[in-house]
């Protein structure tokens, strides 16, 4: 099996430099630039002592992606600061989530991780007083029509993107970690009660298995196909923590608990065969036994990282299957039945 | 040719076409040393370009590409403008060594010239005259500052000439030879001229700033040419403002532009006597 260039590199750096030729070099670094990687690449390069003795033009790509990085987490720490006093006033508590977890956690998957918004989780019983407080804080949700704001609000996971009125910077407020319409029964109370409180801060962060636990749920419940690399290499790198920490049977027990033990299981597994990670004997032995193995959906993943037509096959059966978890058939048909009519509706008004 | 690169410092560039006249129509805005017909085995290349139709068919367009990232599309007569802003994209967009601002860029006598204006103030006129009168090119299009320095680092490429402009610059200068004369594009007729060789001989030569001018084509002025002094303060801003990356250098990029202002001085020019503005400058800066 062909491993994507920047698998391998972040597989094993040394190898790759030992390796790697002018070509190699300039296609990650395309490759690495598409997917917003660059830092990431610089930040790899460094927890292996090797950033000097790299090609100096990668030296020199590396330099100018941490130097964007360094602007992102600026604007990303300001951000938290502005939300801090907006957010103080609650009595309930308040998830970072993802990058910004992440990065408030200072973990390995940060360094060099770029953002385009901030996720936050809150008790969906608290969701219109956290919206109230963090309107007077400048954020504001776009007008949209009555059936997308159901969509969001009791179909998907979250509310609609709420933007701030000068900064522009765009927060996503999650009620769950995975859309309703998907039928998952997760058990978000666990996440909060996973959470702890950042020092000197109003924010929570979940604890390690459960951040591993939703990049998990968003790569392998989910349609999309562009940034598969990107996420793979975070789910390593969260795995490497995870295992430095001893924490691998913790994200076990966590994610049955959860009810989201299907994505571990095969995320670990792609993670195990795609960069050559060693697992703990009792961890192998139980993602052996596991009855949540889909062996034919990994498959799918690893085809799609090939080139060619098989590739587009795959990224096809993949979509339709992504769309299948995140809606259980009779609202995905609903929901079809709903925009069609929709559109056909104000169609009909443009033309008439 | 499937591959071709682009040396042009400080990035290069590797290129992949279907196109059957891309590279002989670029070799005649690029030297052969600088357009090289297959890549270097050895090198390794800052972009790499993906210019290729997409389906096979005489009318398709062509699809300029940096690895997955899109840029935009061209039909076959416009190859040339889209490569030419494709690049200027790729640049603008990623590159993160120096601090980059929108503006033309002329030396001479060791001296730079920094001229940012907006589309239509006769930048690129005065660009193309001012290096036909012998000044050294550094770019038409990008001022790239070395933070490690403060010097201005040359991105010797074709100078693109718009609409009347074309016209302009051929009456000033009989004989010059303009290329690629492209009509109907998204910014009207463009044309490109090739920058002299004394330009493309020190390709990588930097330059230590002197001046910063604001041109600023007036058809109903009443004077033919006016030069004013510009306060530093809304020079800086201008600057700033008109910066492809400011934000990113963040406090460096103010402690960069602050430096800049400083030791310049910095003029606004506004014109419409070509032959007078000339004289003007040459009498004023040299």
């Amino acid at each position: 099996m062909l491993v994507p260039l920047l698998i391998q590199c972040f597989r094993n750096p040394k190898q790759f430099l030992a390796t790697a030729n002018a070509a190699c070099w300039s296609d990650l670094l395309q490759q690495a630039r598409s997917l917003g990687l660059t830092a990431q690449l610089k930040a790899l390069f460094e927890r292996h002592n090797m950033l000097n003795e790299l090609p100096e033009t990668v030296q020199k790509h590396c330099a100018w992606g941490w130097r964007y990085y360094q602007k992102q987490r600026a604007s990303l720490f300001y951000e938290l600061m502005q939300l801090e006093p907006a957010l103080a006033q609650t009595n309930y508590p308040c998830v970072l989530l993802k990058g910004a977890a992440y990065q408030a956690l200072g973990l390995a998957v940060s360094e060099g991780r770029l953002y385009s918004d901030i996720d936050l989780l809150v008790n969906r019983s608290q969701l219109s007083d956290c919206k109230a407080k963090l309107f007077f804080a400048g954020f504001f949700e776009p007008a949209m029509s009555a059936y997308d704001k159901h969509f969001y609000l009791e179909l998907s996971h979250e509310n609609p993107p709420l933007y701030h009125v000068k900064r522009g910077t765009t927060l996503d407020l999650h009620f769950a970690l995975f859309p309703l319409a998907g039928h998952k029964n997760l058990v978000t109370e666990q996440v909060f009660a996973s959470a702890s409180l950042l020092e000197g801060s109003c924010f929570q962060v979940p604890s390690l298995s459960y951040l591993y636990i939703h990049a998990a749920i968003h790569f392998f419940w989910q349609e999309e196909r562009h940034k598969l690399i990107k996420d793979l290499i975070d789910l390593d790198l969260l795995y490497n923590q995870l295992a430095e920490r001893q924490l691998l049977q913790q994200l076990l027990n966590d994610s049955k608990q959860f009810g989201a033990l299907e994505p571990v299981v095969n995320t670990l597994l792609l993670v195990e065969k795609l960069f050559n990670r060693q697992l703990p004997a009792e961890i192998a032995s139980q993602l052996a036994n596991s009855p949540e193995r889909r062996n034919f959906a990994r498959a799918l993943l690893l085809r799609q990282l090939q080139a060619g037509t098989i590739a587009t096959l795959a990224g096809a059966i993949w979509y339709l299957r992504g769309y299948r978890h995140k809606m259980h058939w009779r609202v995905l048909l609903r929901h079809i039945w709903v925009k069609s009519s929709l559109m056909l509706r104000q169609y009909r008004q443009r033309t008439s | 040719m499937p591959f071709f690169s682009l040396h042009t410092p400080p990035f290069t560039v590797r290129i992949e076409t279907d196109s059957p006249t891309l590279f002989n129509d670029l070799l005649r805005l690029y030297p052969a040393d600088v357009l090289r017909s297959a890549p270097l085995a050895e090198h390794i290349y800052d972009f790499q370009i993906d210019y290729k139709k997409h389906f096979s068919g005489k009318s398709r367009p062509y699809h300029f590409r940096a690895g997955s990232d899109h840029f935009r599309m061209a039909d076959a007569n416009q190859l040339i403008p889209t490569f030419e802003w494709g690049l200027n994209w790729c640049v603008s967009a990623y590159q993160q060594q120096y601090l980059a601002i929108h503006a033309a860029v002329l030396e001479k006598n060791g001296n730079a010239l920094i001229m940012p204006a907006p589309p239509g103030s006769g930048k690129s006129t005065l660009c193309a005259l001012l290096m036909l009168k012998g000044w050294r090119l550094l770019s038409d299009e990008m001022c790239l500052i070395d933070p490690t320095n403060g010097q201005l680092q040359p991105y010797v490429r074709p100078v693109s000439l718009k609409n009347a402009s074309i016209d302009v610059v051929q009456q000033h200068q009989a004989g010059v030879e303009v290329f690629h004369r492209t009509p109907d594009t998204e910014k009207g007729t463009v044309a490109y001229l090739r920058p002299t060789d004394f330009s493309w001989q020190q390709l990588d030569t930097q330059a230590k700033p002197a001046w910063i001018l604001f041109p600023a084509y007036q058809a109903d002025a009443t004077e033919p040419v006016a030069l004013f002094t510009m306060p530093k303060a809304d020079t800086l801003l201008y600057l700033a403002q008109n910066s492809f990356n400011y934000a990113v250098f963040a406090a460096e990029g103010f402690n960069l532009l602050s430096q800049l202002v400083e030791n310049t001085e910095s003029f606004r020019l506004e014109y419409h006597d070509t032959r007078q503005m000339l004289e003007l400058l040459e009498q004023v800066l040299c």
